[in-house]
């Protein structure tokens, strides 16, 4: 099966800004791909290569096979949701929706009962006739989806698209998504910052740092095995053991991530014992630091078991298999 | 909260003041349309009449420069226009080497004097024995208003997101469906705004146009004879009132076009 | 429910480029290869129009300026001289160059004084709708049409005027009077004294000196303002200390244009004043009536080298933050 989207040694610099460096990926048709990674890690600039807003210095673009490196926006057959949704702010819902048809020449009838049809998917039957500035933010978001819908695009980029909302319509469109992703069947392309929403919807994530990719792999993947130091970190916010430190505890002499929810507190088979240093109770569980001869580790407790005061010595348990060894430190 | 917010009553009498002096002195010329004395300034006027309406209406040495202003003044407006949406569009969001040269240059005409303008246009006709015409007017006019357009476009153009424009094009438009179905519905009040301006500029110029008309009579050329050496003093009041009301009403517009944007109709006159 | 519908669309072999529908997407596609290439377009016709019409006819100006013109003959002579500087040093040519100056120089100051309640008012007080009010109440004078605006003034001014029948009324024609008496500024009438020449610039010129003022002044935070006057300074030393030198960009600013308006102006003084003559009436009546191009042209060049010692003075004290 050929993949949706293919970069082979893409580049794109400005001037000597290297935003995206080399990078190779490969998006398999019809899945949901998540573009993970701090601003100014490349991977919007990424996004921008897909859809035609950037051209690469550098290596090929293939969108099901065909290079399309020197193919502009309006004539690849991948649409956009944009991080400002970019409604037409002159348009009604309708029109805006309609217009990917309009511009192809389709009558006024056929593109108005298709937008309509795009309306009732995205959940806004009868919203046709306001205008983008009459609406909430989570509507107009639904509208820059339908309009991105209406040309049949085999691959949907989505740039941030829920970064303006809040929690509470965020996680309720996260569901939405990727229920329509999977009901559509077309490849999803979604950049985010966020990991826990990546992670969540994702099934394939590529961890962006410096305009390179630095893992590519399932949610799973990434979060278990993480493969540098980065992506421990970024991924999951992970405890890093050094080098110095996993050889100690029986894992090869390289460094080694260590999620927080992987240890316990206990006394018996201890491989470490510190001193509490800070509690933060995030609801379903209670984050713990703990400092220990060499740094600090960050200790998960879910809800029920019973915590340690503030200022006490607690001993740290872990499973040998729970320490995973990264490439680099 | 400090109660600070309310101004001394110096201050307020004298803003005031200031406002009244800039609006007042313009009253007098519709007080004196309607006066009986056609030889001096006399004030208060002798006694009112309206009959300088239709004498204005019947001199027929004031139509000729009335049809040659609205003319200069279409015509450079459509000039404008042209020119500075072009200006707009390619400086809005773009930065390249010269870019600041070139605003200069836009800014230039009518930053400097309309005498150095003016004489500048002269000279150049001058050397290269161009006769006056009613196109050698229009250079000059058309030159300064072209900044009045491209102030109002390229702040409209600022404040468009970007990627209504990368929207358009990524649902398959190409570039000249989405300046017609994007860019120009959205620029649309800006541009009729600064050519309103344009106009209203246009309309009323006279120091760089007394030296591109040669024998040629604009209304306010007219109107300076007028002044100059006057006769049938009220009817140069009725002129004045046709030219201030047809720069004004434009003005307006703009101002009510452009209000509530970032952008100030006019801020660069 | 459309879309899941359609299983037909799916199993279609995924085109990833559609097909090119004539000239507009190949145009299209040729800017969007070469950005340069749209700029250029874009650029080239207003470009052209300014530097052929507008550059090239400062640079006219700038080679008149160096022709002269022969006395007997009264035709331009097409060679390079400094001869016709040379005339601008005459006394009398000199006089019309500091006149213009001094001028200037007075309206400019008039404008700092009356402009600054004003703009400090809008910029400090004025809210919601009255900020609206003042802004369109500096607007359309500004806009509105300055021959008018000349003539307001010369009704105004007139012998038998408003402020002649004002002063009477009041009994204060000898105030009046007493003014006019006065060397120098005064004269006839108001109407033909340097005291109305000066009105009517400061009156034609002034909203150029609000806005710019008014704007430097909003930027003023206005806790600083209020922390002047909580230390105990007084409203004067406030303003001297704190407020003046903070709207100091603004009335550099403001004062470029008041002064170069100024000294370009031919029709003010030729409607209100003396026969005496500044140097836009000098460049007007020489390539009018006089003929002489070249000496016009040079004083022409007169305002412009003027207004460049301005500006970069200007520019030292970062006024052009504020245009």
């Amino acid at each position: 099966m050929t993949a949706a989207v293919e970069f082979l040694n893409v580049s794109r610099h400005f001037g000597s800004v290297r935003a995206v460096d080399g990078v190779d990926l490969s998006i398999a048709e019809g899945t949901f791909f998540a573009m993970l990674g701090p601003s100014g890690s490349g991977k919007t600039t990424c996004l921008r290569l897909m859809s035609g807003f950037e051209q690469p210095t550098g290596g090929m673009i293939r969108i099901f096979g065909q290079d399309c490196s020197a193919v502009p926006p309006n004539r690849r057959n991948v649409n956009t949701v944009f991080q400002d949704y970019a409604l037409f702010p002159h348009m009604n819902v309708r029109d805006n929706v309609a217009y990917g048809l309009m511009v192809k020449g389709v009558d006024k009838r056929t593109r108005h009962d298709r937008a309509e049809e795009l309306l009732a998917l995205v959940k806004l039957e009868g919203y046709g006739a306001r205008k983008p500035g009459e609406l909430s933010g989570g509507q107009r978001q639904r509208v820059a989806l339908a309009r991105a819908l209406i040309n049949e695009p085999r691959v949907l980029l989505l740039d941030e698209p829920l970064g303006a909302l809040d929690l509470k319509l965020r996680e309720a469109m996260q569901d939405e998504l990727k229920a329509l992703q999977q009901r559509l069947g077309i490849t999803f392309v979604f950049v985010t910052h966020d990991q826990g929403e990546a992670l969540s919807m994702a099934d394939q994530v590529a961890v962006f740092s410096q305009g390179k990719i630095a893992q590519i792999g399932t949610p799973s993947e990434i979060y278990e095995k993480p493969r540098t130091r980065f992506v421990a970190d970024f991924v999951g916010s992970s405890n890093v053991l050094t080098a110095e430190m996993a050889s100690r505890f029986g894992a090869p002499a390289r460094p080694a991530s260590l999620r927080p929810e992987s240890i316990r507190i206990g006394d018996e088979g201890a491989r470490l014992r510190g001193h509490v240093t800070a509690l933060r109770y995030l609801g379903s569980g209670t984050r713990i630091v703990v400092a220990v001869p060499g740094g600090e580790l960050s200790v998960f407790v879910t809800k029920g078991h019973p915590l340690p005061e503030q200022g006490a010595e607690v001993g740290l348990v872990w499973d040998a298999q729970a320490m995973h060894v990264m490439e680099e430190g | 909260m400090r109660s600070d917010s309310r101004p001394p009553l110096f201050l307020t009498v004298t803003a005031i003041g200031g406002l009244l002096f800039l609006h007042l002195p313009i009253l007098l010329i519709f007080l004196y349309a309607f006066t009986t004395d056609e030889r001096t300034y006399q004030f208060p006027p002798p006694g009112l009449t309206t009959q300088w309406f239709a004498v204005a209406w019947n001199r027929e040495d004031i139509w000729p420069p009335l049809y040659l202003s609205l003319k200069v003044a279409a015509l450079s407006t459509v000039m404008a226009l042209i020119l500075g949406t072009l200006c707009a569009a390619a400086m809005a969001r773009t930065r390249f080497f010269g870019r600041d040269q070139i605003s200069l240059l836009i800014i230039l005409p009518i930053a400097l004097p309309g005498i150095i303008t003016g004489m500048s246009l002269r000279s150049a006709f001058s050397i290269m024995d161009i006769p006056f015409s009613t196109w050698t007017i229009l250079m000059g006019h058309a030159t300064f208003c072209i900044v009045i357009v491209f102030n109002n476009a390229v702040a409209r153009f600022r404040r468009l997101s970007g990627s209504i424009v990368e929207a358009s094009m990524d649902l398959g438009a190409n570039g000249f469906q989405t300046f017609r179905h994007v860019i120009l519905p959205n620029l649309g009040s800006a541009l009729l705004a600064g050519g309103m301006l344009a106009f209203a500029l246009s309309f009323d110029e006279v120091i760089v146009t007394t030296f591109t008309a040669g024998q040629q009579s604009t209304l306010p050329i007219w109107m300076l004879n007028e002044l100059v050496r006057p006769r049938q003093r009220p009817v140069t009041n009725v002129v004045a009132i046709v030219v201030f009301v047809t720069t004004f009403v434009p003005i307006l517009i703009a101002y009510y076009l452009t209000r509530g944007g970032a952008e100030t109709a006019g801020g660069g006159k | 429910m459309s879309l899941t519908a359609e299983p037909s669309r799916i199993a279609q072999p995924a085109r990833a480029i559609l097909p090119t529908r004539g000239l507009g997407d190949r145009i299209s596609a040729l800017f969007w290869r070469h950005p340069n290439v749209l700029l250029i377009t874009l650029l080239a016709l207003p470009l052209v129009w300014l530097v052929v019409v507008y550059l090239g006819s400062l640079a006219a100006l700038l080679l008149q300026s160096f022709y002269s013109i022969d006395e007997f003959s009264g035709q331009i002579r097409r060679e390079f001289t400094l001869s016709t500087y040379g005339e601008l040093l005459q006394p009398a040519n000199l006089d019309i160059i500091i006149r213009t100056v001094a001028m200037s120089a007075a309206v400019t100051l008039g404008a700092v004084v009356i402009a600054f309640p004003i703009a400090y008012f809008a910029a400090r007080y004025a809210k919601g709708h009255w900020k609206a009010l003042f802004y369109l109440g500096v607007m359309l004078p500004l806009w509105s049409s300055y021959l008018v605006k000349v003539y307001a003034w010369k009704l105004i001014l007139a012998r038998e005027g408003i402020i002649t029948w004002a002063t009477d009324g009041i009994g204060a024609s000898a105030v009046l009077n007493g003014i006019l008496a006065l060397p120098v500024i005064g004269g006839n009438s108001l109407s033909t004294s340097y005291i109305g020449t000066w009105l009517v610039f400061l009156y034609v010129w002034l909203p150029y000196m609000i806005l710019p003022m008014q704007a430097a002044l909003e930027r003023v935070p206005q806790s600083m303002l209020e922390a002047s006057a909580d230390l105990g300074a007084s409203c004067w030393q406030t303003l001297r200390t704190v407020i003046f030198p903070l709207a100091l960009p603004g009335i550099i600013a403001g004062s470029i244009f008041t002064f170069s308006l100024t000294m370009g102006d031919y029709i003010i003084p030729q409607i209100v004043g003396s026969s005496r003559r500044f140097i836009g009436q000098a460049v007007y009546q020489l390539q009018g009536t006089a003929g002489n191009i070249p000496l016009a042209a040079a004083f022409a060049v007169v305002p412009i080298v003027i207004m460049l010692i301005y500006l970069t003075i200007a520019r030292r004290k970062g006024a052009f933050d504020a245009l």
